[in-house]
Formats: structure tokens, C-alpha cells, sequence
């Protein structure tokens, strides 16, 4: 198995980026801002607790208003993206890269171990997530790693599915046919010429989990099931202020209008993305 | 050439595929050799089990029975492991070599390609390579940056053959190299494989249903109808004097720009069954006799090198045969 590839000589200048691509540039700009450095948004500190200042409404001092412990929601929301948004990006990443490998290699094995691969697929998919991460929060102990590994184990199938599907039918191209007339062994095939004609497709499911990843560990932690107080945490943090919720809305208002705009602008451009088709 | 040990033979190759309820003998007793050097024009109509033939000797198909010899020793064996000496040995082009180089690798990668799998060369003498394989096809080093959509059909046929030429093959197989190109563009691609036979000595197996085409390029021709050889032969005497009925419907039938009625031989109609017994030609054969429908016939010699699968192959003759086209009051109804 050779580890090198045929260098690709300069691939064509540089066009002029269509507005798919410029927003979701923007919004792997702003993702990585907050999760790399979110003290350059965030005013104040997400853990410091200030009594004097509880329950202030979104204002000057307190963008999006103070919670029961007097601390500022904002900076708590920036600083929370590195557990909401990071944590669902870990998610679909892993269960992503894993998925494509293991729907990749079910292809090419084909025959009775593709059957029992897929089978093995089947029962993961059959799976309701929420008592599954019950069951591993059980086990691991209730935390946000408990979250992550119970959605990850259960996020992966769809991939290994969709790639599987694409990979049989790829194998039958005439580049791959014309591949194998040059003496391409298996996996040079597959890492070439199959496995990289599946990213786009992959690309446009991985941005339409992200939006569903997200709704679905904030959703775990609103249910106790994942990040634990104090953490800066957008599902938690919506826990936490609905007993309060009719005195000081903004706290349980506010967070939610982020984790509903953030899912909403994964899933509409991971829409767009699909309808744009292949940009290639 | 008789005598040469041959580079390439195949003998009573069969293949059949099974399409649901439906099986088809795509190939069935095709035995022929392509000796060093030699250009072997292999030529039928659609449907006639050329390709599978290119897909069996390219070992992408495996011969339900019959076996294929590669410089005297058996294909399996040869492909056993990793196979590279043969692939390396035996080279493809293909008819659509924008289909048949990644689309989303540049045409410098794939002429590459081969390079770094048989780790020929790497790095700046990969590079140099290249572009020295791009100038030996009469393309424009710079095109190695491009993808194959950016470019014209003739160049990326052009860029097919020399990633085809990268590892110095023995054989090229032809799979309707030039079916696809535009007539102008087909005669320089044609003169391009002259070229290379000329420079290298590469064999070819060149397969094609234009017979006028395959004629210019091949020493020998071989004619297939139905998955069967119906004429094989020297190229000037098959294509001068065939002596099967068939070749001579596909002489007829090459468009030709002299005035008068085109040339109509009985077509055959999709999805019409072959006869099970006798000479499959016949249903469609303006020679047909009674016998042809129940003997089926097995290739006689008809001179040096020449035989022809026709139970009257001994009566066709140039003078007797020649004058006149194929009538086409034979044609069939509906």
C-alpha cells in the first residue's frame, strides 16, 4: 500500500466564491472564533457570580441580560458555544469519519460480511437515541462525555449507510474500471477514486446534523442528561432559567433564540449545499 | 508472422451473462492471437461481444471457459497477487477518456497515476515524466493542471493514451478508441496509434465498429457477429475479399459519399431473439440456405491465415460477389 500520491499539477485560478460558499465561510469563521477565543467576544466572565447584579434584563451592561446568579448571559452563551456547538461538531465528526470507513469497506467487501456489517447498521438505526443516552449516562455517569458518546454511537449508521449505497454504485464507474487496468489495488482504488466522489454528498449531510447534533445534546442537557451545572452550557442554561422563566424571560428566552438560529443556519445551508449540487 | 510465438492468444473464450430471466452469450468459442508488434483490428457490430472480449482480456471479466494466454503463460496466473506485471504489460484505452480518468483529479494525476502505483518514478522525475508522455501524445505539457471536463474530446483521448503509454505496455487494448471523435479527429488519433506501433512496437488489440477505421490501423482483422468470430484474416484480404456475408454487410454499410441508394442491409431489431439452431447470421443473410438454418458453421480455412464461419464461404468469391450491394428487398417485415 503506497502512501504517496501523483501530485496534482496548478489547479485553475481563482473564481469568485458563490454566495454558498460565502456563507458557509462566514459561518465556519464565526464558529472558530468561538470556540478558539470566545474571551474576545464575551465582556465578562461566564462563572463569575455577582448578586448584586441578578435577574438584569438584556441593556448596556448585560447584552442579553443576568441570570438568578447575576451572571451575564451573553458571555455565558459565547463561552457555551464551545460546549454546544463544539460538542455537537465532535459528534458528527467522529461519527462522519467513522460512518464513511465503515459504509466504504461494507462495499467492497460485499458478499455475506457486507450482509452482516449492514445488519449490524440496522440495529443501531432501530435505536431511540433518548433511552439510549439514559442508558449510557447511567453507566458513565451523567455528564457531557456521556452525551457525546451515546449520540456518536448513534450517529454514525446513517453515513456508513449513505456510503455504502454510493460506493457500490461508484465501483461499477468506468474511471474505477479504467483503474483497475492500470494495476490500482483495492484500497488505492477506494482512497482515490471511490471514497472522495462520496465528500459532497457527505459534506451536505454532515452540515444538516450539525443543526440536528446540536438540537439534540442541548436537548440532553436541558434533560439533566448531559453538561452539569455550572457549566456554560445553551441546553442547561434554558433548564435553569425555566423555573424562573415568567419573572426574567431573556434567560431562558435568549439562550433558545441561539440554539434555534444556530441549528436553523446549519440546516439551511446544508440545504442549499444539497440543491447547489456538486460545486465541481 | 505465423510462426512468431504469439503475445497475446485467446482460445474458446465463452461468457455469458445473466440478466434476470434473460441470458445472454456475449461470447462464446472465440479463439484468435496477436502476435508482437502486430495490430489486430477486432470488429462487429454493437451487441457483437467486442467489449466483453476487451473487458476479458483487460481481466476485468472472467471467461465462464476458454483461456487467455499473455506471452505463452495463462491469465490467472498472471493476475494472481497483485497482478501489476501483467497490467503493467497490458494497457487500456478507452472510448470515453474523460469518463475513464477521475473527474476530480487533474489529467497530470492520472497520467501519473500509473507511475506512482507500479513506483516507477516520483517527485520532479514523476513530473518530468509526465509532461514527457503529454509531448509524446502531441499534447501541451501545461494541460497536466487541467481536469478532464476543461478539456476538447481529441485531447483528452490524447491524454487517455499517454497515461496508457506510461508504463511502456507490451499490448494496448482499444476499447473503440476512436468511436467516439469527430471524423478529423479521428484520423489524427488513428495516425497517433500508427505512430506509436511505429516508435514502440506496441501490439494492439483494436477494436471498432467502423471497419473502414479498424482497416487503416490493423495487420490482421477479426469479425464478430453474435458473440462469435464469423471471419478472421489478413486485413487487406478480409476487407478486399471477405468471405463471409457478414463482412461484407459491414463494408456495405460504412458510409460512403458516392451518389445512389444507401446501402440498407436486413437490420437486425432490438430485442430479436438469435436462432438456437443453425448459423446465427442467417435470419439476417442474403446468401441464406435451407442447411444454413440448421448446421451451425465452424471456421474453415479459406486461405493462408484466412478462415471464415460460413457453409458457403467456398462459393463467395471477388467476381461473383463484389458488383453488387446488398438488396434490400430481403429486408424482413416488421
Amino acid at each position: 500500500m503506497t502512501t504517496t500520491e501523483p501530485t496534482s499539477g496548478a489547479v485553475g485560478g481563482w473564481r469568485r466564491p458563490t454566495p454558498t460558499e460565502l456563507w458557509a465561510g462566514a459561518t465556519v469563521l464565526v464558529i472558530a472564533v468561538l470556540l478558539i477565543a470566545p474571551g474576545w467576544i464575551a465582556p465578562l466572565d461566564p462563572y463569575r457570580l455577582d448578586v448584586s447584579q441578578r435577574f438584569r434584563p438584556p441593556g448596556a451592561g448585560h447584552l442579553f441580560g443576568t441570570d438568578d446568579a447575576g451572571r451575564d448571559i451573553f458571555s455565558r452563551v459565547v463561552y457555551g458555544a464551545r460546549n454546544s456547538i463544539g460538542a455537537a461538531l465532535i459528534v458528527v465528526t467522529v461519527a462522519a469519519v467513522f460512518g464513511v470507513v465503515y459504509g466504504a469497506a461494507a462495499a467492497w467487501s460485499g458478499g455475506i460480511l457486507d450482509r452482516i456489517l449492514m445488519r449490524v447498521v440496522d440495529l443501531f438505526l432501530a435505536f431511540p437515541y433518548l433511552v439510549f443516552a439514559m442508558a449510557v449516562a447511567a453507566s458513565l455517569g451523567r455528564g457531557l462525555t456521556a452525551a457525546l458518546v451515546a449520540l456518536t454511537v448513534l450517529w454514525w449508521p446513517s453515513y456508513a449507510r449513505m456510503v455504502r449505497g454510493q460506493v457500490i454504485s461508484l465501483l461499477r464507474d468506468r474511471h474505477v474500471r479504467a483503474a483497475r487496468t492500470l494495476g490500482a489495488s483495492g484500497p488505492q482504488i477506494l482512497r482515490w477514486h471511490v471514497v472522495p466522489h462520496t465528500y459532497d454528498a457527505v459534506l451536505v449531510r454532515y452540515t444538516l446534523d450539525l443543526g440536528q447534533a446540536l438540537v439534540a445534546l442541548t436537548g440532553l442537557s436541558f434533560l439533566g442528561l448531559g453538561a452539569q451545572p455550572p457549566t456554560p452550557e445553551w441546553g442547561l442554561m434554558i433548564a435553569d432559567a425555566k423555573q424562573y422563566a415568567l419573572t426574567a424571560w431573556w434567560a431562558a428566552v435568549l439562550p433558545g433564540a441561539v440554539v434555534f438560529l444556530t441549528a436553523l443556519n446549519f440546516m439551511s445551508l446544508g440545504d442549499r449545499m444539497r440543491r447547489a449540487g456538486g460545486t465541481r | 508472422m505465423a510462426d512468431v510465438t504469439p503475445l497475446l492468444e485467446l482460445r474458446n473464450l465463452r461468457k455469458t451473462f445473466i440478466a434476470g430471466a434473460r441470458t445472454v452469450q456475449a461470447v462464446r468459442d472465440v479463439s484468435f492471437t496477436v502476435g508482437p508488434g502486430e495490430i489486430v483490428g477486432l470488429v462487429g457490430e454493437s451487441g457483437s461481444g467486442k467489449s466483453t472480449v476487451a473487458d476479458l482480456v483487460l481481466g476485468l471479466e472472467r471467461p465462464d471457459s476458454g483461456e487467455i494466454f499473455y506471452g505463452g503463460r495463462p491469465l490467472p496466473e498472471l493476475l494472481a497477487g497483485s497482478g501489476r506485471g501483467y497490467r503493467a504489460a497490458v494497457q487500456a484505452v478507452f472510448q470515453d477518456s474523460v469518463q475513464a480518468m477521475d473527474g476530480r483529479k487533474t489529467v497530470g494525476w492520472s497520467i501519473a497515476e500509473p507511475l506512482v502505483i507500479h513506483k516507477v518514478a516520483r517527485g520532479a522525475a514523476l513530473r518530468a515524466r509526465v509532461a514527457e508522455l503529454l509531448r509524446a501524445v502531441h499534447l501541451d505539457p501545461a494541460l497536466a493542471g487541467r481536469y478532464p471536463h476543461q478539456i476538447s474530446g481529441g485531447q483528452a483521448q490524447r491524454a487517455g493514451i499517454a497515461r496508457a503509454l506510461a508504463l511502456k505496455p507490451a499490448l494496448l487494448v482499444c476499447d473503440e478508441a476512436v468511436s467516439a471523435l469527430d471524423v478529423s479527429v479521428q484520423a489524427q488519433i488513428v495516425n497517433l496509434f500508427l505512430e506509436i506501433q511505429e516508435r514502440y512496437g506496441t501490439a494492439m488489440l483494436f477494436i471498432g465498429h467502423s471497419l473502414p477505421v479498424v482497416r487503416h490501423l490493423a495487420d490482421r482483422m477479426v469479425v464478430m457477429y453474435a458473440g462469435a468470430v464469423a471471419e478472421q484474416g489478413p486485413a487487406e484480404q478480409v476487407c478486399s475479399a471477405p468471405r463471409h456475408p457478414y463482412t461484407r454487410l459491414l463494408i456495405d454499410s460504412a458510409p460512403s459519399f458516392e451518389p445512389g441508394p444507401s446501402p440498407a442491409g436486413p437490420r437486425r431489431t432490438r430485442g430479436e431473439g438469435l436462432p438456437a439452431a443453425g448459423c446465427r447470421f442467417a435470419p439476417r443473410c442474403p446468401l441464406v440456405t435451407d442447411t444454413c438454418r440448421t448446421a451451425d458453421p465452424a471456421p474453415r480455412e479459406v486461405g493462408a491465415g484466412h478462415s471464415s464461419a460460413c457453409l458457403r464461404a467456398g462459393e463467395l468469391t471477388v467476381a461473383e460477389t463484389r458488383p453488387s450491394r446488398f438488396s434490400t428487398e430481403k429486408r424482413r417485415p416488421g
